[in-house]
Protein backbone atom coordinates (compact mmCIF):
# COMPACT_ATOMS: atom_id res chain seq x y z
CA UNK A 1 0.00 0.00 0.00
CA UNK A 2 1.53 3.03 -1.04
CA UNK A 3 0.91 6.81 -0.07
CA UNK A 4 2.37 9.90 -0.35
CA UNK A 5 1.53 12.21 2.52
CA UNK A 6 1.60 9.95 5.69
CA UNK A 7 4.06 10.78 8.60
CA UNK A 8 3.35 7.57 10.52
CA UNK A 9 6.58 8.69 12.92
CA UNK A 10 3.99 11.73 14.26
CA UNK A 11 1.55 9.44 16.73
CA UNK A 12 0.77 9.89 19.68
CA UNK A 13 2.30 7.15 21.53
CA UNK A 14 0.72 4.10 22.03
CA UNK A 15 -2.10 4.72 19.29
CA UNK A 16 -2.43 5.44 15.45
CA UNK A 17 -4.09 8.84 16.35
CA UNK A 18 -2.29 11.21 14.50
CA UNK A 19 -0.61 13.87 17.05
CA UNK A 20 -2.08 16.92 14.66
CA UNK A 21 -5.68 15.28 16.06
CA UNK A 22 -4.71 16.93 19.32
CA UNK A 23 -3.40 19.82 18.56
CA UNK A 24 -6.69 20.42 16.47
CA UNK A 25 -8.38 19.93 19.68
CA UNK A 26 -6.45 22.25 21.42
CA UNK A 27 -6.65 24.82 18.93
CA UNK A 28 -10.43 24.55 19.23
CA UNK A 29 -10.67 24.70 23.08
CA UNK A 30 -11.54 20.95 23.67
CA UNK A 31 -9.62 19.97 26.89
CA UNK A 32 -7.54 16.65 27.05
CA UNK A 33 -10.61 14.74 28.36
CA UNK A 34 -12.77 15.28 25.80
CA UNK A 35 -9.52 13.68 23.08
CA UNK A 36 -9.26 10.92 26.05
CA UNK A 37 -13.27 10.64 25.32
CA UNK A 38 -12.48 10.37 21.49
CA UNK A 39 -9.81 8.09 21.59
CA UNK A 40 -10.12 5.91 25.21
CA UNK A 41 -7.81 3.41 24.47
CA UNK A 42 -4.88 6.56 24.95
CA UNK A 43 -3.68 7.00 28.37
CA UNK A 44 -3.55 10.42 29.52
CA UNK A 45 0.06 9.83 30.09
CA UNK A 46 1.00 9.51 26.60
CA UNK A 47 -1.60 12.70 25.63
CA UNK A 48 1.56 14.54 27.91
CA UNK A 49 3.87 12.96 26.04
CA UNK A 50 2.47 14.19 22.75
CA UNK A 51 2.13 17.54 24.38
CA UNK A 52 6.09 17.43 25.22
CA UNK A 53 6.59 16.68 21.70
CA UNK A 54 4.45 19.32 20.63
CA UNK A 55 6.22 21.73 22.28
CA UNK A 56 9.20 20.67 21.07
CA UNK A 57 8.53 20.27 17.12
CA UNK A 58 7.06 22.47 14.86
CA UNK A 59 3.31 20.72 14.38
CA UNK A 60 1.45 22.38 12.28
CA UNK A 61 -2.41 21.02 12.14
CA UNK A 62 -2.89 18.90 10.02
CA UNK A 63 -6.68 18.48 9.79
CA UNK A 64 -7.77 22.31 8.92
CA UNK A 65 -6.42 22.80 5.49
CA UNK B 1 -39.78 10.14 11.21
CA UNK B 2 -38.03 12.54 13.28
CA UNK B 3 -35.14 14.50 11.88
CA UNK B 4 -32.21 13.36 11.45
CA UNK B 5 -33.06 10.00 11.57
CA UNK B 6 -31.92 7.66 8.69
CA UNK B 7 -34.58 6.79 6.24
CA UNK B 8 -35.81 3.40 6.05
CA UNK B 9 -33.83 2.99 2.74
CA UNK B 10 -30.61 3.32 5.07
CA UNK B 11 -29.02 -0.23 5.34
CA UNK B 12 -25.27 0.97 5.29
CA UNK B 13 -23.04 -1.16 7.66
CA UNK B 14 -20.13 1.29 8.81
CA UNK B 15 -17.16 0.32 10.54
CA UNK B 16 -15.10 2.98 11.94
CA UNK B 17 -11.55 2.77 11.96
CA UNK B 18 -9.56 4.28 14.93
CA UNK B 19 -9.38 7.68 14.29
CA UNK B 20 -12.72 8.22 13.93
CA UNK B 21 -13.91 9.35 17.42
CA UNK B 22 -15.61 6.85 19.78
CA UNK B 23 -18.47 9.66 20.55
CA UNK B 24 -19.14 10.17 16.64
CA UNK B 25 -20.13 6.26 16.93
CA UNK B 26 -22.37 6.50 19.90
CA UNK B 27 -23.89 9.59 18.23
CA UNK B 28 -24.24 8.12 14.71
CA UNK B 29 -25.75 4.82 16.81
CA UNK B 30 -28.38 6.69 18.60
CA UNK B 31 -29.75 8.37 15.28
CA UNK B 32 -30.34 4.61 14.21
CA UNK B 33 -27.24 3.85 11.86
CA UNK B 34 -25.63 0.43 11.90
CA UNK B 35 -21.95 1.01 12.94
CA UNK B 36 -18.78 -0.49 15.06
CA UNK B 37 -15.63 0.94 16.21
CA UNK B 38 -12.78 -0.70 15.95
CA UNK B 39 -12.01 0.07 19.60
CA UNK B 40 -15.29 -2.11 19.91
CA UNK B 41 -13.02 -5.27 18.70
CA UNK B 42 -10.14 -3.90 20.50
CA UNK B 43 -8.81 -3.88 16.91
CA UNK B 44 -6.55 -0.96 17.50
CA UNK B 45 -2.98 0.33 17.00
CA UNK B 46 -3.11 -1.43 13.39
CA UNK B 47 -2.62 -0.36 10.25
CA UNK B 48 -4.83 1.39 7.73
CA UNK B 49 -4.48 -2.22 5.79
CA UNK B 50 -5.68 -4.22 8.69
CA UNK B 51 -8.63 -1.65 9.22
CA UNK B 52 -9.30 -2.09 5.30
CA UNK B 53 -9.43 -6.25 6.15
CA UNK B 54 -11.11 -5.87 9.34
CA UNK B 55 -14.06 -3.61 7.67
CA UNK B 56 -14.13 -6.31 4.95
CA UNK B 57 -14.32 -9.22 7.07
CA UNK B 58 -17.04 -7.35 9.17
CA UNK B 59 -18.59 -6.72 5.50
CA UNK B 60 -18.74 -3.38 6.65
CA UNK B 61 -17.84 -0.11 4.16
CA UNK B 62 -14.73 1.74 6.21
CA UNK B 63 -15.52 5.42 7.23
CA UNK B 64 -12.60 7.10 8.33
CA UNK B 65 -11.26 10.94 9.33
CA UNK B 66 -8.00 9.55 7.80
CA UNK B 67 -6.83 11.24 4.86
CA UNK B 68 -4.18 9.12 4.06
CA UNK B 69 -6.76 7.15 2.70
CA UNK B 70 -7.05 9.52 -0.01
CA UNK B 71 -3.69 8.79 -1.18
CA UNK B 72 -3.34 5.09 -1.70
CA UNK B 73 -3.27 4.09 -5.26
CA UNK B 74 -6.26 2.28 -6.45
CA UNK B 75 -4.77 -0.49 -6.62
CA UNK B 76 -4.21 -0.96 -3.50
CA UNK B 77 -8.10 -0.37 -2.61
CA UNK B 78 -9.01 -3.00 -5.24
CA UNK B 79 -10.18 -5.67 -3.29
CA UNK B 80 -11.97 -3.60 -0.64
CA UNK B 81 -13.14 -0.19 -2.36
CA UNK B 82 -15.58 0.79 0.12
CA UNK B 83 -14.59 3.26 1.86
CA UNK B 84 -16.23 7.15 3.33
CA UNK B 85 -13.28 9.52 3.92
CA UNK B 86 -14.61 12.65 6.17
CA UNK B 87 -12.11 15.14 4.55
CA UNK B 88 -13.30 18.33 6.22
CA UNK B 89 -13.47 21.16 9.01
CA UNK B 90 -11.54 19.35 11.92
CA UNK B 91 -11.18 16.21 13.45
CA UNK B 92 -12.82 16.70 16.45
CA UNK B 93 -16.06 15.18 17.44
CA UNK B 94 -18.69 18.01 17.09
CA UNK B 95 -17.49 18.63 12.96
CA UNK B 96 -17.29 14.70 12.52
CA UNK B 97 -21.61 14.22 14.27
CA UNK B 98 -22.39 17.49 11.32
CA UNK B 99 -20.88 16.07 8.72
CA UNK B 100 -21.65 12.64 9.35
CA UNK B 101 -25.44 13.33 9.52
CA UNK B 102 -25.82 15.43 6.81
CA UNK B 103 -23.31 12.61 4.78
CA UNK B 104 -25.09 9.62 5.82
CA UNK B 105 -28.48 11.10 4.89
CA UNK B 106 -26.95 11.85 1.40
CA UNK B 107 -26.07 8.54 0.27
CA UNK B 108 -27.01 4.93 0.06
CA UNK B 109 -25.56 1.72 -0.04
CA UNK B 110 -25.49 2.24 -4.15
CA UNK B 111 -23.82 5.55 -3.79
CA UNK B 112 -21.03 4.04 -1.60
CA UNK B 113 -20.53 1.02 -3.58
CA UNK B 114 -17.31 0.08 -5.28
CA UNK B 115 -15.52 3.19 -4.59
CA UNK B 116 -14.39 5.79 -2.26
CA UNK B 117 -16.09 8.27 -0.88
CA UNK B 118 -14.84 11.54 -0.18
CA UNK B 119 -16.65 13.82 1.57
CA UNK B 120 -15.52 18.10 2.22
CA UNK B 121 -17.88 20.55 4.00
CA UNK B 122 -20.33 20.92 1.28
CA UNK B 123 -19.70 18.56 -0.96
CA UNK B 124 -19.77 14.28 -1.56
CA UNK B 125 -17.03 13.18 -4.48
CA UNK B 126 -17.21 9.50 -5.72
CA UNK B 127 -13.97 8.34 -7.03
CA UNK B 128 -13.51 5.42 -9.12
CA UNK B 129 -10.56 4.06 -10.63
CA UNK B 130 -8.77 7.43 -9.28
CA UNK B 131 -11.08 9.44 -11.05
CA UNK B 132 -13.94 11.99 -9.88
CA UNK B 133 -17.31 10.05 -11.15
CA UNK B 134 -19.58 11.63 -9.25
CA UNK B 135 -20.70 15.12 -6.87
CA UNK B 136 -23.49 15.71 -4.71
CA UNK B 137 -23.75 18.84 -2.84
CA UNK B 138 -24.66 18.10 1.03
CA UNK B 139 -27.58 19.90 1.66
Amino acid sequence: MKKNLAKKENFVPGSKVPITYLLDYIKEGYSISDFLASYPWIKRVNVEKALDEIKKRDFASGYAL
Amino acid sequence: MPPGMPSKKSHLQLYADECFPVPSVTYLKSLGFSIVHAFDYKYVQKSDRLHLKKSRSLHRILITIDRDFLYYEQVSLKDHPEVIVISAGSPTTTTVNEICKKLLNNIGETFVNASMVKVTTNKIIKIKDQKKVSEKILG
